[in-house]
């Protein structure tokens, strides 16, 4: 019980630190993340710049500081979107069931089986281009995962003993999907959650291409990923430190997730 | 058997549905197929040649609807770039994704379900820590990044995997099945790391519940509950999850067929929206569609398999 | 085992469909495999690796530059070009100009055979070049044909409409048997190799034409050319050796390859690479802003960043392998002096600078890479640019063919034609992507198409050049160098001032 507090307070300070790290990285950084050098193109990591220099010259440590609060911002909005709105619709059409609920799920089949490279063009031809799109769509495509794990958990939950003696001492439907039933999810979402938090920060990586998301030359740390496969041989440092960023920024999440869960599960 | 054919015909009405949006879409989007198709270098006079002949100067409703005639029928005409029917073209790569799918899911359930289960069994010892550190870190690693570090260190540092020297498995079903090791393994692993984690923890939720603490009392041994009730239970979740998996493996893993240059479905579909070839990414988002329809399909009857309860309850 | 190829990439360099070759110029440096004195053994395979797939085995439907250079391995016309972009007999044995300039008669080769074993027939070629014609419609280089016929059995005479002096390098187009329907799918040519078997997105096959017209050649027994999806893949195949020849590599790449496996061959691609600017877009509609954005760009830096160095600098519409009508003059007219820039920018109102988008086409990564290092170089003067990507397909419709866009960065090639270069300057060119529109260029675009001898030729093409760089209509910055990497095994790669790989000359060492 003990040593798993520690955990959580490690999971703690490491989350503040990054968040931190984001939010000065927003605002300063060691060396400019745009400004390019010849001399320094491939640069090693060095004590002037810690995690050695892009194919521009540009300093890796200054972008991955910058880029990190970009994708973790499109990432939990992303994610924010789809749970809120997925869960939502989830566990109401699930709850009440009935022709919404039909048609909600073969929407959302729709919606999966749809290609997301056509989707996000479909969505751009719309809204046109730009930085914070991706956001809105991204969060559109999460929603029917959402939706169909919420609606498979309250399927579930909700022949329940307690959830029927509930409904017997009359308690509201809308009472009882909100505090009863969407509560005792959380284990379930919190996975997925982490899921979507992983596949967002990639899926903003692999739409700018199409013209969503961070445009070349700011820093997303997904992007600086997918522009250094080049140089996993000439320069392993660019698609390494990035990488490692983002996978501990992952870890310590989905980590804190989990002690969040079995601290309340123990308690 | 009347749930299932409801089913059956809200699949046709959805494909409909889909095949509408689908047509909408392409007018929605920017990219005119002939142009892509001749680039830069074509007369103004090619352009409009190839337009014609491909009826795109049609008006939407008269393209969707001479479409449908014939997709009724099973045409789903010739596709723009390779000139051969979509139907063969997908055919062959919807073989080999399939292959590779079911690669996959050997290489996940076999590992996944009985360290899920072990790790729910040891919470909290070292054994669900260290499984659970590992599985963590694996699916933190961003799945493009894994494939490229995968391909280069097979390939290149070790030399015993040639990418790009596959082959179909209609043409060689046992050199490709040796190709796809690799690709499948690259699929496998994250999701291996997955469903580890949603059997475990809902595993836990449902030891921690009042029936199985009741089981477990009333003199089951803690094994039997854990295997004859809460896996059952704990199976919903995980269900949930492995429709949605199966329908995305089965619809192309993009990433890895672009990184390992394996021939499948979800490559077709980059490149037919690329090139703006109507007929092949129309019959392909189809093809998409029915598979995730039906395997999501399948999940809800096997909701009801694992869990009685279900069978009651009208959906 | 291994097999050898070369490849062609595209999604990093360049940008395939349509503007790019392979090719020209300059031999290779240092491990180049030209010139070295080793005897062409006959026989291997080779494995060619490229990003793009083949858009039709037709030659006569062929517009992009990447199947260009595949199917030349396939298809001949009467006359081909060498790596030196000079025009030799290939079905034709022999050929004539009238005095007029009128009437082309060319003498079929003796004994010529298509791959089939059917002989070439005088028929074959009037019907090929009917077809061509056919094809490419009235707007066309070819519409200036007026009749071709069949004299005699050895005999053809083309008959144009109008005095052209840049009619030959049309003459390169495919000689197809009659008898072959559907040429799309059953390619038969009189190339130094045969068609064999094409799986789409996966590779197209071709065997050794025994019969081939050139004593000796090919060397190869057979050649695949490897369709693979992306750049970073087909670099991989190259390095685990599964492909043997890969064109389009970039600096960081070549740099990675082990000289002791590998050997890099050094060319041109054939391509006016440019930070193009639509001359109707508000700020761009003024001169000095143009030339404020020659000047603020630092041509060198690029480059060096991209190419270590080894591109050629240009600065108008013409590529140095082109050398006849390369205009060396302008190449400096606007040197990088952002100071001079900046003078301009106020000359023209726009003393604080101005917000620009400059749109590129996602999937040409050496595009992405150019506006990237633009964009911090136009910040010096105070533009403020932002760059956007975009699909190819979108940027066809929407830059190129709608033109809204404000800039972009392309790449634009050719053929051995000089006016093929600088046609889409001319202000009714439905090509015409910069919109520039200028009396005095149609007029000089007219006279230089017209004129009679060669001298005054050259001097009207370099004069074209002279009114697009004094006009800063975009901003041109280099041909960009073509790295291609093969195994030590493979020898005798050569390069093309038109979008050829030539495998016909290319051998395995065993």
């Amino acid at each position: 019980m003990k040593n798993m507090k520690k955990s959580l307070k490690i999971c703690l300070i490491i989350a503040a630190i990054l968040i931190l790290a984001a939010l000065i990285g927003h605002f300063w950084t060691p060396y400019s993340t745009t400004d390019m050098d010849v001399s320094l193109k491939n640069a090693p990591p060095s004590w002037q710049h810690l995690m050695g220099c892009d194919n521009f010259g540009r300093d890796i440590f200054s972008r991955v500081l910058n880029g990190m609060g970009t994708t973790v911002l499109v990432a939990l909005l992303t994610v924010g979107i789809g749970l809120i709105v997925g869960t939502v619709l989830g566990s109401l059409v699930g709850y009440y069931g009935g022709i919404v609920d039909t048609v909600l799920m073969r929407i959302c089949d729709v919606i999966l089986a749809f290609p997301t490279v056509l989707m996000v063009l479909v969505f751009i031809a719309i809204t046109g281009t730009g930085k914070y799109n991706i956001i809105y769509a991204l969060g559109f495509l999460f929603i029917p995962s959402f939706v169909r794990m919420s609606r498979g958990e309250i399927l579930k939950l909700k022949e329940m003993e307690y959830i029927k003696s509930a409904k017997v001492m009359g308690v509201s439907n809308i009472k009882i999907i909100f505090f009863h039933i969407i509560p005792n999810m959380r284990s379930a979402l919190l996975t997925s959650l982490v899921v979507g938090f992983n596949n967002a920060v990639l899926a903003e990586a692999s739409m700018s291409y199409l013209g969503l998301g961070v445009q070349p030359p700011d820093a997303s740390l997904g992007r600086m990923i997918s522009e250094a496969q080049n140089y996993l041989f000439r320069a392993p440092w660019y698609p390494i430190f990035p990488g490692i960023v983002i996978i501990i920024i992952i870890l310590t999440f989905s980590m804190l997730g989990e002690e969040l869960r079995d601290m309340e599960n123990a308690g | 058997m009347k749930y299932v054919l409801k089913r059956l015909a809200s699949l046709v009405i959805t494909l409909f549905f889909i095949s509408l949006v689908t047509f909408i879409a392409f007018d929605l989007i920017p990219g005119d197929s002939a142009l892509t198709s001749l680039g830069t270098n074509a007369t103004e006079e090619q352009i409009e040649k190839l337009r014609e002949e491909r009826g795109l100067n049609d008006p939407l409703s008269q393209r969707y609807l001479k479409w449908l005639s014939r997709a009724v029928r099973g045409d789903f005409g010739d596709s723009y770039q390779y000139k051969i029917p979509v139907t063969e073209l997908i055919g062959k790569r919807a073989v080999t994704t399939l292959l590779l799918a079911l690669m996959s899911f050997i290489f996940i359930y076999v590992p996944a379900i009985p360290l899920g289960m072990l790790a729910a069994k040891f919470t909290g010892k070292w054994q669900d820590r260290i499984s659970h550190v590992g599985s963590q870190v694996i699916m933190a690693i961003p799945p493009f990044f894994m494939g490229i570090l995968l391909t280069a260190l097979f390939g290149v540092v070790l030399n015993i995997f040639q990418p790009g020297n596959f082959v179909f498995p209609t043409d060689d079903l046992f050199k490709s099945l040796r190709y796809l090791v690799l690709p499948a393994i690259a699929i496998a692993l994250p999701k291996i790391a997955m469903v580890m984690k949603y059997l475990r923890n809902s595993v836990l939720e449902e030891t921690g519940k009042d029936y199985i603490k009741n089981a477990v009392a009333s003199g089951s041994t803690k094994k039997t509950a854990l295997w004859r009730h809460a896996f059952k239970n704990a199976m919903i979740p995980v269900i949930t999850f492995s429709t949605m998996m199966i329908g995305e493996i089965l619809s192309g893993s993009i990433v890895v067929e672009q990184v390992f240059s394996v021939q499948g479905i979800g490559r077709l579909m980059i490149t037919g929206i690329s090139m703006r070839d109507y007929p092949v990414i129309t019959a392909l988002v189809l093809y998409v569609a029915a598979i995730v329809i039906i395997i999501n399909m399948l999940g809800d009857f096997a909701y009801r398999l694992v869990d009685p309860r279900l069978r009651r309850q009208k959906l | 085992m291994k097999k050898r190829l070369l490849s062609i990439l595209l999604v990093t360099c360049v940008f395939a469909a349509a503007l790019t070759g392979c090719g020209g110029g300059k031999q290779g440096n240092g491990s180049g495999t030209d010139l070295s004195d080793e005897q062409p053994t006959p026989g291997g395979s080779v494995k060619v690796g490229m990003t793009q797939d083949l858009v039709s085995l037709d030659p006569h439907q062929t517009a992009d530059a990447g199947t260009r250079s595949v199917v030349f391995n396939i298809y001949e016309g009467l006359v081909k070009p060498t790596s030196d972009g000079q025009l030799v007999p290939a079905v034709a044995e022999d050929y004539k100009i009238s005095e007029d300039g009128m009437t082309y008669t060319f003498t079929l080769r003796d004994g010529i055979k298509f791959h089939n074993g059917d002989p070439v027939t005088t028929n074959d070629i009037v019907y090929s070049l009917k077809r061509y014609a056919e094809i490419q419609g009235e707007g066309s280089a070819f519409s200036v044909v007026e009749d071709v016929k069949a004299v005699d059995d050895k005999t053809v005479e083309i008959h144009l409409n109008s005095k052209n002096t840049e009619f030959m390098p049309q003459l390169t187009v495919a000689i197809i048997p009659e008898s072959v329907a559907d040429i799309g799918k059953t390619p038969v040519g009189t190339g130094p190799f045969k068609f064999t078997a094409y799986t789409p997105g996966q590779k197209l096959e071709l065997s050794k034409n025994e019969d081939y017209w050139v004593e000796g050649q090919p060397y190869l027994d057979s050649v695949e050319f490897s369709i693979i999806s992306d750049m970073e893949t087909a670099f991989l195949q190259l390095q685990s050796k599964t492909i043997d020849i890969l064109n389009y590599l970039t600096i960081d790449q070549t740099e990675t390859l082990k000289s002791d496996e590998f050997n890099i061959v050094n060319g041109s691609m054939n391509l006016v690479h440019g930070l193009f600017l639509n001359n109707d877009y508000e700020p761009f509609t003024k001169l000095e802003v143009r030339q404020a954005v020659c000047y603020a760009i630092n041509r060198d830096e690029i480059n060096d960043f991209l190419f270590g160095g080894a591109s050629r600098l240009i600065g108008a519409p013409m590529v140095p392998t082109i050398a006849r009508f390369f205009n060396e003059d302008v190449v400096d007219a606007y040197p990088h002096d952002p100071h001079k820039a900046k003078e301009l920018l106020k000359e023209a109102g726009y003393e604080d600078g101005f917000d620009l988008t400059i749109s590129v086409a996602s999937s040409y990564s050496q595009h992405v890479a150019t506006a990237q290092i633009i964009v911090e170089q136009l910040k010096e003067i105070g533009i403020n640019a932002k760059i956007e990507q975009i699909e190819w397909s979108s940027w066809l419709q929407d830059v190129y063919q709608d033109r809204k866009y404000e800039a972009t960065v392309v790449g634009f090639d050719g053929t051995l034609a000089p006016s093929s270069w600088l046609a889409r300057y001319r202000s009714d060119s439905s090509k015409n992507i910069t919109n520039y529109k200028s009396e005095e260029f149609d007029a000089a675009f007219d006279a230089a198409v017209a004129a009679p001898d060669d001298e005054q030729k050259d001097e009207a093409y370099k004069e074209l050049q002279k009114i697009i760089s004094d006009d800063a209509v975009s901003a041109y910055i280099e041909d960009p160098a073509d790295f291609v990497g093969t195994t030590k095994r493979v020898g005798g790669y050569k390069f093309y001032p038109t979008s050829a790989w030539d495998l016909s000359t290319v051998y395995v060492k065993e």
